[in-house]
């Protein structure tokens, strides 16, 4: 399961993702679709489905029976549940769609429980599942053919997300058969977080390149700005990945993707060699350069010597021994530990490191979530009519149709759908309303809601300077709820959204046949390989021989079906 | 007591001091990660987190056994596991002693003993995998009940073994003589090798606690709501011991929210708690036992 | 000869017992027919298409599963040693100590580990073995630098292993300390007084009365060889370990399950329990020619 912003961080509320509904607008259908397009003039979705209203009350109650992941630790309202909430409860009431919970498991357990309900034949009506299981259960002949209800029962505002989004629904479509209901992304790229405090203590400058970074670090280490034990550079933790891959390209929050990017490397993802070819990132040149810079600060101790050992690098991030790491825009909503053991603690992200040329590069997410339903179910248009509502939602805020402000956890079956400029939007708004450029009335609330309440809400926590997003210009007090939104909306946000990012998509962003046997195996080789190579336990050498036993045990053949795929 | 003729030679000095030296080592080694875990639930984050915490708690403070009192999960969990072990233990004392008799006898007394005993140790050796293991779970009704968790395990075959063999040691006379006097054997067993078997029933029995309430995979398995969890699985859950190969940005994610190293060693330290109470208790029975089930005395 | 009706009790007090057998050992074993076939969850097992022994070649033909059942014997092989050894030398040195308190209490602290689970022990492990834990730091007072015990794949088995024995030896001391009892101390009355030395008697009395029981022990354990032990290491490994960490049961779990080749799992646990069937019978035999003992 990679949901990337699923379980971000629980205070993430489903407003976000309701903003991302919110933008109705087709986006460009170029394949390197940037962040920020400029929206095309926004169409009223009132594409005319024959006699079907896609957003009815059913006449009856339908029971959905799906299979959930949540987060256990999460706090509901009250006596409310996963499968019992605000949300569920207003479902049934406006809708007469009524959740009922086949199997629910934490995350950590959910693909086993995914495996054993395929292996055993024994499914929910509805799941989210990922790209292994989707094409594992088109296989076993296992998942209604969604074309026609998609087609009849679809909103129309569904239809313009899918059909902005080039490729995502022929992704899922399998002998001419939709099988899946995939998710959208949103932008996301991973830039360098630094405790600003500290730098002005020691009057350094922001790092721009890797080198710079590597100084700060050390300087940060010999001062001992966190203690005796001060670390480095922090990151990747117990059992997480040392960079995002094709299969989790969201996975930008604590690992070491920027320090490949910085030599453009790509690890994980396919991309094209100088001849046009498809080839593994993984096993380049620039990867090999890569390992052997963090080998280096690793034996230097600028890297954290327990990377991927570590049950939880929050907790030093939390504690003040560690002043950089790298994370997407949304890192303050991890942060708010931090700040509360050190009021003073000031986080602010760089995008850096860039390459040789000064480019700032990231790969480009892609989605790799999708909502399946089981063949035997008899009710599908009530999973199409789910998302419908889930995407359509826009006159009015979560709050005030339902109540409260939602997330996930609250959500069932819970996708991310949209366009990529709605954090730009709210971003700049805000900014705007919060200097007066802008009214408040003059922010778009029908297509932006959550950008609406985020701008209502910023004079209440933003002190002046107001271009200045530094920890000690903020209200934390005042307004609490708003305040984490809003300072990983402009502290995080404003810088990512006004990078200059080079995106490299990954040619292939589903497993391929090959794949779906020796995969697991690469990649464990992979996996191992350069931990070990980082560690020092590895001579750098090793990186010669993966490279080769990896092309042996299937990597060519996989190789070759990814350039097909072009 | 026997009274030893001890010479009293500086070497033989030497060697007991260096002897009992030794043991004493060992014997913190094995109490002293206990010890620690208790040290940390006690501490504060902060300085846990430092790695300031060692042999005594620092800054202490009872936060994380006040945070669990108040987890009623937690208690939920705690409930099932005593109650999954208490149904275990009852099933699997009677179900054993009664299976253990008959399989004591040889093979000239009760002939189909060999076969039986041979289809007892193929069945502990293979297994269907887990996926049919599921569907049997199933169709048995089995999912999401106490039951599953007591049964699903299968025959605990090493105890009936252990019972068997201490039934085989046991001095033939007495059945014989019992035999004499008219007993049927529902009579040998529950009045005379029932009373004489205390030490290997004990053993069992510590064996089937300790068992269920250590286990955490089949919950795992069976359960479809956290809620129904047993405690170990509850705990590896909130401690997040997470399956490497599979982990992915949003178990990371989630990983970086929530861990917390006192409350978790204080939910650790609560968990092991009811074995460490019991089972000193347990001890000369399954000391007595072990020795007699397993060889001969 | 015994009277023939009394084999009706004797099949009413298995039936219980037989019954548990058939529903949840018996039931599900139809699950080895996956071995063989193409299996197909939308087919279902029986319906699924027979590939004979495709799934055994491929395993064959696998890299991983060579090295997974090379770390599975090695590992077991060591913790059998070691459980072996260890819990002897423990008992022989407690056996020496004649203060009876002492013994007790040292008795019921070295049980203890054996009670605690391996999701609770491997918890532990990590934290004191950390980068920062306690061991490191103590190891740091003599200046030697701190090391990563978790991340280092040659250490990994070795940890495994006395991991294992610590959690485990002063359980398996118990049948030692039994067999010390119940060496007639006449004999050692008898050595003394012939002048014989404390070490003297060690190893002309203690050794060889105990050496049997230690080598029945050993013999008896052989059925294990290809059980390394799944909680303990599911709980502590980490991709960085995997060349010499990973073991069947572990690699069973993540390719049959996470990955969903199940037809593969399957064949890997089958050709598990075959070996583990074979061993049991070569030591059930052993045992019963060369100590006139039979397990069960």
């Amino acid at each position: 399961m990679k949901k990337n912003f699923k379980t971000l961080a629980v205070g993430l509320v489903v407003a976000l993702s309701l903003s991302a509904c919110a933008s109705n607008t087709p986006n460009d259908n170029s394949s390197n679709q940037s962040s920020k397009q400029p929206s095309n003039q926004a169409s009223n979705n009132a594409e005319t489905d024959v006699a079907v209203n896609p957003l009815e009350k059913f006449p009856e109650p339908i029971e959905v029976a799906i299979g959930r992941g949540i987060d256990p630790t999460y706090k509901y309202e009250g006596e409310d549940t996963a499968e019992n909430n605000l949300y569920t409860r207003w479902l049934k009431d406006s809708y007469n769609i009524v959740i009922k919970h086949e199997w629910e498991a934490a995350t950590a357990d959910y693909a086993q429980k995914i495996s054993l309900a395929i292996g055993s034949n024994d499914l929910p009506d509805a799941m989210l599942v990922n790209e292994t299981q989707l094409r594992q259960m088109v296989k076993a002949d296992q998942l209604a053919d969604l074309t026609e209800v998609y087609n009849k029962f679809g909103a129309g505002r569904l239809k313009q997300i899918y059909q902005s989004n080039a490729g995502l629904l022929e992704g899922v479509t399998f002998d001419g058969k939709l099988y899946a209901l995939p998710e959208t992304t949103l932008p996301s790229a991973p830039m360098t977080w630094i405790r600003k405090d500290w730098l002005d203590k020691l009057g350094l400058e922001a790092p721009k390149t890797l080198e710079g970074l590597e100084k700060i670090a050390k300087a940060f280490i010999d001062n001992k700005m966190g203690g005796d034990k001060t670390l480095g550079i922090v990151g990747t933790q117990q059992g997480g990945s040392l960079y995002s891959t094709f299969l989790s390209s969201g996975d930008h929050f604590m690992n070491f993707s920027p320090v490949f990017f910085s030599n453009n490397a790509y690890p994980g993802i396919w991309v094209k060699d100088k001849d046009g070819n498809a080839v593994y990132g993984s096993t380049t040149a620039e990867t090999k350069e890569s390992l052997v810079k963090l080998r280096d600060w690793y034996a230097s101790g600028i890297l954290d010597k327990e990377i991927g050992l570590r049950k939880s690098t929050q907790e030093v991030i939390t504690s003040g021994q560690a002043g950089i790491f790298f994370g997407p825009w949304w890192t303050p909503y991890n942060l708010t530990d931090s700040m509360k053991n050190d009021p003073n603690a000031n986080w602010r992200p760089y995008t850096a490191p860039v390459d040789e040329s000064g480019k700032f590069n990231s790969n480009q997410t892609t989605g790799s979530s999708y909502i399946v339903v089981k063949k035997s179910y008899k009710h599908p248009e009530a999973v199409v009519k789910m998302l419908n509502i889930h995407v359509s939602e826009k006159e009015e805020s979560y709050k005030t149709a339902v109540g409260k402000e939602l997330t996930s956890q609250e959500i069932p079956l819970f996708l991310i759908m949209g366009h990529g400029d709605q954090l730009e939007y709210a971003v700049k708004s805000t900014q705007k309303v919060l200097t007066g450029e802008m009214k408040l009335e003059e922010v778009d609330k029908l297509n932006y809601g959550f950008a609406y309440e985020l701008a209502s809400h910023v004079k209440n926590v933003k002190t002046e300077p107001f271009d200045n997003y530094d920890i000690q210009y903020w209200d934390q007090q005042k307004d609490p709820d708003f305040f984490t939104h809003l300072y990983s909306h402009l502290n995080g946000g404003s810088t990512f959204v006004d990078a200059d990012i080079n995106y490299v998509k990954s040619l292939a962003t589903a497993q391929t046949k090959t794949m779906q046997t020796k995969w697991t195996n690469l990649k464990k080789i992979e996996d191992e390989t350069f931990l070990k190579i980082i560690m020092g336990s590895a001579p750098i050498e090793e990186f010669d021989a993966f490279v080769e036993k990896w092309n042996d045990q299937g990597g060519d053949q996989i190789t070759k079906e990814v350039n097909e795929l072009k | 007591m026997i009274i030893m003729v001890e010479e009293r030679s500086v070497l033989s000095r030497l060697f007991n001091g260096v002897n009992i030296f030794l043991l004493i080592i060992i014997t913190l080694l094995c109490i002293l990660p206990v010890w620690y875990t208790l040290v940390v639930s006690l501490s504060d984050r902060a300085a846990v987190a430092a790695g300031e915490v060692f042999v005594w708690p620092q800054g202490l403070t009872f936060g994380s056994y006040e945070t669990i009192i108040d987890d009623g999960q937690f208690f939920k969990s705690f409930f099932i596991s005593v109650q999954r072990v208490l149904y275990s233990a009852v099933i699997t004392f009677f179900i054993v002693l009664l299976m253990a008799y008959p399989l004591s006898k040889t093979s000239k007394e009760f002939k189909p003993r060999n076969i039986i005993m041979w289809l007892l140790i193929f069945c502990m050796l293979f297994g269907g995998g887990l996926v049919p293991w599921y569907m049997t779970m199933k169709s048995l009704g089995l999912i999401n009940t106490i039951w599953g968790l007591v049964l699903g395990g299968g025959l605990p075959v090493f105890n009936v073994i252990l019972v068997m063999n201490f039934f085989r040691n046991l001095p033939k006379e007495m059945e014989e003589s019992a035999l004499i006097d008219g007993a049927g054997p529902w009579r040998i067993l529950f009045g005379i090798f029932l009373p004489l078997s205390t030490p290997v029933l004990a053993t069992i029995l510590v064996f089937t606690i300790v068992g269920h309430w250590n286990e955490f995979f089949q919950a795992l398995v069976l359960m479809t709501k956290n809620e129904n969890y047993p405690l170990q699985s509850y705990i590896r859950q909130v401690t997040l011991v997470i399956d490497p190969s599979k982990v992915d940005a949003e178990s990371a994610k989630r990983l970086t929210s929530l861990s917390n190293q006192t409350l978790n060693a204080a939910k650790i330290f609560i968990s092991m708690l009811p074995l460490l109470i019991i089972y000193p208790f347990f001890q000369k029975y399954f000391v007595k036992g072990i020795t007699l089930g397993s060889v001969k005395g | 000869m015994l009277n023939r009706g009394i084999y009706k009790h004797y099949y009413l007090m298995l039936l219980p017992g037989l019954l548990w057998l058939a529903f949840f050992n018996l039931l599900p074993m139809y699950g080895v027919l996956m071995a063989f076939k193409d299996f197909n969850p939308g087919l279902g097992i029986f319906k699924s298409e027979w590939i004979g022994l495709e799934n055994f070649k491929y395993m064959f033909e696998l890299d991983d599963s060579k090295q997974v059942f090379q770390n599975t014997i090695f590992i077991a092989l060591l913790k059998m040693i070691g459980n072996l050894i260890f819990p002897l030398i423990f008992a022989l040195m407690l056996n020496e100590v004649k203060n009876r308190l002492f013994t007790r209490s040292v008795q019921t602290i070295v049980y203890l580990p054996h009670f605690l689970s391996w999701v609770i022990v491997a918890g532990i492990m990590l934290d004191i073995l950390s980068y920062s834990g306690p061991i490191n730091q103590i190891l740091s007072l003599f200046g030697v630098e701190p090391t990563l015990f978790f991340a280092n794949a040659n250490m990994f088995p070795w940890l495994v292993v006395f991991s294992d024995i610590w959690k485990e030896f002063g359980f398996a001391a118990i049948i030692y300390f039994a067999a010390l009892t119940s060496i007639n101390p006449e004999m050692y009355e008898a050595a003394a007084i012939d002048g014989a030395s404390q070490f003297k008697r060690l190893t002309s009395i203690t050794l060889p009365s105990i050496l049997p029981v230690a080598v029945l022990l050993g013999t008896l354990s052989l059925g294990n060889i290809l059980n390394a032990g799944f909680d303990q290491i599911f709980n502590l490994y980490n991709p960085s370990v995997y060349s010499t960490g990973d073991i069947i049961d572990t690699w069973v779990y993540r390719a049959g399950l996470l990955d969903m080749q199940y037809g593969l799992a399957t064949a890997v646990g089958l050709l598990k329990s075959v070996v583990g069937l074979v061993l049991i019978s070569v030591s059930y035999g052993l045992a019963y020619r060369f100590a006139n003992y039979r397990i069960f």
